[in-house]
Parts: C-alpha cells; sequence; structure tokens
C-alpha cells in the first residue's frame, strides 16, 4: 500500500501574486490593441508593437503560467517545488523587470530595454532553474513532465535570444533581420508557451473532464514531432532564410498542431463529465485558434505575405486566441481552487462549504466569452484586411470581455487577498 | 464531575462514519467521496477509525485539503478516539467505480 503524504503545494499567496500580475498585464493587453490599431495594421517592426508583443508574453502569459505551474506543478507531479521563498522575491524581480522593460520598448529607450530586459531575463531563468532543480524527486511521470521538461529548456534559449538582441539594440553589433527575430518568436511561442500549453492541457483535461485514456503514444510521438519541427524551423530561419527547409518545417509543426488538436478530442472523447462547461468552450476556441495560426503560419512560411499586418494576425491568433481562451477558460478552475483551498478547505469536514461552481458567476463567465470571441475575430478581421477601425472597434469589445472575465477573477482573489492582510497582522500582534 | 462520554458501539460509528462521508463533497465534481467511490475501505475497532480512500487521480489538487477534511469530520462522531486516512493510489481510481447516482450526477447515464 503506497501512502503518499501531502502538503506540497506552497502556500497560495505564491502563484496567487503571478496570477494577479497576469492578470493585470491581460487587462492591459487588452486595451492596448485597439489603442495602438493603426501601429498594429502597419506594420510589426515598431517599437510599440514590440512593447505590446512583450507586454502579453511575459506580462500576461508567462506571468500567469508560472503563477499556474507553482500550483499545479507540485500536486500533479507530486513534486515539492524546491525553494518556495526565493519565488516569492524572484516574483519582485520579474515584476520590476517587466515593468520597466515594456515601457523602454515603448518609447525606444534601447539603455531601459538592456537593463530592465537583463532584470527579466534573470527572473525567468530563476523560475527555471526552480523547476529543474524539482524534477529529480518527481513521482508521477505524467507527459506533462515531459512536455514541461521541453518546455522549460525552450525558455532558456527563448531569453537567451531576446537578451542577445536586446543588447544588440542598444549596443548595435550586428543588424538583426526579420528571420532572427522570427527565431526568437517561435522559440517563445512554440516553444514555452506552446508546450508548456499543451503539456498543461492533457493534464487538467484528464482531471476537469474525468477523462482517462490510457493509450498515450500519439501524446508522446506529438512531443518529438512538435520539438523536431521547431528546432528544424529555427535552425533554417537563421541560417537558410528563404529556402524551402523552412516551410518543411514550418509543415512538420503544422502537422504536429494538428495532432495535438485531434489528441485532445480523443481525450475529451472519453470524459465522464458529459456537461461541456464554460471552461471546455474556452479551450475549443483556443483550439480553433491554434488552426488559424497554424494555417497563417503555413502562407507566411511559404514567403508569400499578402501584407505586414498578416504577420500582425499570426502572433495575434497564437496570443489571444490560443493562448489567450485556454488561460481565460483554465483559470475559470484554478483561481476558484486557490480561492477555495484558502477559505474553505479548513472548515470542510466540520460545516458546509460551497463548491467551487458555486465561487464562480458563470453568467459573467459566458458573456466574458462570448465578448472575447467576437472581439478576437474582430480584431483578426481587421488585421488580414488592414483596416485600422475595424480592429479598434473589436479590441474595444474584445477589451469588454477582459473587464468582464477581472471582474469575475477579482470577486475570488480579494477575499484571498484580504486574509493574507489579516494574517499578516496576526503574526505582527502575536510577535 | 465531568460527565460520562457518550460512545457508540463500533458497528453504529462504522454506520455513522459512512454516512458522515456520504455528505462530504468532492468540490470540484459536486458529488459526495462516497458515490464517487473514493472511500476504499473504513474499519472501526475500539473507537478507532481507519479510512482508506483515494482520489481521482495522483495529481488531484485537493490530494492536500480532502483526508484533511474526512479526518475533521470523522472526528465529529461521538465515541470516536482516533482517525487515520490513508491515501493510497492502488487500486487506481477508475469511473466505473462511481455509484449510479454520481454518473447521473456528471451526465455520464
Amino acid at each position: 500500500m503506497s501512502t503518499i503524504k501531502p502538503k506540497r503545494s506552497p502556500r497560495p499567496d505564491l502563484p496567487g501574486r503571478y496570477l494577479a500580475t497576469g492578470q493585470a498585464g491581460f487587462l492591459l493587453f487588452a486595451i492596448g490593441v485597439p489603442l495602438l490599431a493603426p501601429d498594429l495594421v502597419r506594420t510589426n517592426d515598431d517599437p510599440k508593437v514590440f512593447a505590446l508583443t512583450h507586454l502579453s508574453v511575459l506580462g500576461w502569459i508567462t506571468m500567469t503560467m508560472f503563477g499556474a505551474l507553482y500550483q499545479l506543478f507540485p500536486v500533479a507531479l507530486q513534486v515539492t517545488v524546491r525553494s518556495p521563498r526565493s519565488g516569492r522575491w524572484n516574483y519582485w524581480v520579474l515584476a520590476a523587470g517587466i515593468a520597466g522593460f515594456v515601457p523602454s520598448f515603448y518609447l525606444d529607450w534601447t539603455p531601459g530595454v538592456a537593463l530592465f530586459g537583463s532584470l527579466t531575463v534573470g527572473g525567468v531563468l530563476h523560475f527555471a532553474s526552480q523547476m529543474l532543480r524539482s524534477y529529480p524527486s518527481v513521482i508521477d511521470w505524467h507527459p506533462m513532465a515531459f512536455y514541461l521538461l521541453a518546455a522549460l529548456a525552450w525558455l532558456v534559449a527563448t531569453v537567451g535570444f531576446g537578451f542577445a538582441y536586446a543588447l544588440n539594440w542598444h549596443f548595435g553589433w550586428f543588424d538583426v533581420s526579420d528571420t532572427m527575430l522570427a527565431a526568437h518568436v517561435h522559440l517563445g511561442l512554440a516553444g514555452w508557451l506552446g508546450l508548456t500549453l499543451m503539456g498543461v492541457s492533457y493534464k487538467l483535461t484528464e482531471l476537469f473532464a474525468l477523462a482517462h485514456r490510457k493509450d498515450r503514444r500519439l501524446t508522446y510521438a506529438n512531443l518529438g514531432l512538435w520539438n523536431a519541427g521547431l528546432l528544424g524551423l529555427v535552425l533554417s530561419l537563421l541560417s537558410a532564410p528563404g529556402s524551402s527547409l523552412v516551410i518543411v518545417f514550418a509543415s512538420v509543426l503544422a502537422v504536429s498542431a494538428l495532432l495535438h488538436v485531434l489528441d485532445i478530442g480523443l481525450l475529451l472523447r472519453t470524459r465522464r463529465r458529459r456537461k461541456l462547461s464554460v471552461e471546455q468552450w474556452h479551450t475549443f476556441a483556443s483550439l480553433a485558434s491554434l488552426l488559424i495560426a497554424t494555417g497563417l503560419g503555413l502562407v507566411l512560411a511559404s514567403g508569400h505575405i499578402p501584407g505586414r499586418s498578416w504577420v500582425v494576425a499570426y502572433g495575434y491568433a497564437a496570443v489571444a486566441g490560443w493562448f489567450g481562451f485556454a488561460i481565460a477558460g483554465k483559470s475559470y478552475r484554478i483561481v476558484p481552487f486557490l480561492s477555495w483551498l484558502h477559505r474553505f478547505s479548513g472548515a470542510a469536514g466540520q460545516q458546509p462549504v460551497p463548491l467551487l461552481r458555486e465561487l464562480v458567476d458563470e453568467r459573467v463567465a459566458w458573456t466574458s466569452f462570448a465578448l472575447l470571441l467576437a472581439g478576437f475575430a474582430g480584431v483578426l478581421a481587421g488585421l488580414l484586411l488592414a483596416r485600422p477601425l475595424a480592429v479598434q472597434a473589436a479590441g474595444i469589445v474584445y477589451a469588454g470581455g477582459a473587464l468582464l472575465f477581472a471582474v469575475n477573477a477579482a470577486r475570488l482573489a480579494l477575499p484571498l487577498a484580504v486574509s493574507r492582510k489579516s494574517a499578516l497582522a496576526a503574526r505582527e500582534v502575536t510577535a | 464531575m465531568t460527565e460520562p462520554m457518550l460512545r457508540l458501539p463500533d458497528e453504529l460509528i462504522a454506520s455513522e462514519a459512512w454516512a458522515q462521508l456520504a455528505t462530504l463533497y468532492d468540490p470540484e465534481l459536486g458529488v459526495d467521496l462516497v458515490d464517487l467511490g473514493l472511500i476504499y475501505r473504513l474499519e472501526v475497532s475500539n473507537g478507532e477509525v481507519r479510512v482508506e480512500m483515494t482520489l481521482t487521480t495522483p495529481g488531484c489538487p485537493m490530494s492536500d485539503s480532502m483526508p484533511e477534511a474526512v479526518e475533521r469530520s470523522l472526528r465529529l462522531i461521538p465515541g470516536v478516539s482516533s482517525v487515520t486516512v490513508d491515501l493510497v493510489w492502488e487500486p487506481r481510481w477508475e469511473p466505473e467505480m462511481m455509484a449510479e447516482r454520481a454518473r447521473r450526477e456528471l451526465g455520464w447515464l
């Protein structure tokens, strides 16, 4: 009989602070799209567009993923994260880095990009080392463990490239071509964010939909295919831009994306929880966006770029679509759980406690989803047609959805913050 | 003078314990632990309760809190002198272990 001792998770304030910052990043990104609509339609190669891009991938998505992983990594893989205390102070390093990095980009202030970029890189590398040092004690080698391991390797490569480009922007050592930037973008989007989302999706789909699929060959084969495609794409972008190798490896990634959608679909077919929740509809929107991004990626890889705004549309489909819908949907599970854990778990067994679904306002969640979906589709169409007014209008709709999402999340998170304040006050009195 | 502690026979404690566990809900699924088939064994001997339970998956986020909730709820039963909760992963939980009521609740039937 195996008995597993609980208490692996860190206190909720650790994931909570990253998730709350990610939420703020989401809102700022949503507001930034309509504000920068003319720039987004004009070109992808602009400091303001770089600022918005890094706000979304670092301030919103990476912060959220760090928070979610602090919570999920220990319980899903049955491992204790090394040095959670350092995760608390590292938050400030990372938050300060991103808070300076994004405006420096926006203002085209190259010393700031180099300085705050260094802080951001330090924070990211610390997180990666925390996770990697925890791996030797992993007990449950779920596919998520392998996906995340690969994702962490790509994360290190992403910030390595980014750091070199940031320093180079200030010191001007070499010319940075579009394809060199594309390599950095794909390392981050497909490598770090993509593989993390894929791995976490397998685990959370099993958990929340009660889906059990014993045959994981497709999941592992796809892990190999995705990594091989990405490695080939990055190397060909760097060494043979414009060659047929780029389209070959982009096609490998495209096939892998299709297989991932199929894999999640097969997993969902085994679910015992039949009713589709608002979280799962977000998942469908996310997977559909992945397919849209894949299609756009193939067009761009072929070298026939209809307009610069298509490059922005490609990134937007991945960021706001694939990652955005997935993060919003999964937040409807993760944030209520953190709140429940903090507020009610101590009373469970002694008095009635609410269910997680009772902590979320479903009507607000559905309305938020509808607005995000409509706004996303409108912004994407506006970018593809190079219509700034359409991007602006749809961006406002999207921002409305993001605001409703934030309201729902804040209702859950505020009691958590208040409880923490009370705990600190109690500690002071005791001292 | 202290009141003599009410002490139920072991059989009654066991029956009360099952009833108590049926009031404990998995907050994510909204189904009680007994109907979910998460309680593998419950034994009572001289007021000492021993529970063997599992969760739907080893990576369940509730693995920290559910066993504690089980322990707290069983301690409320008069005559229970100690509670031991073993969280086990063998045999691994399967959806087929759910009672019909749980299957209906989740829309499986």
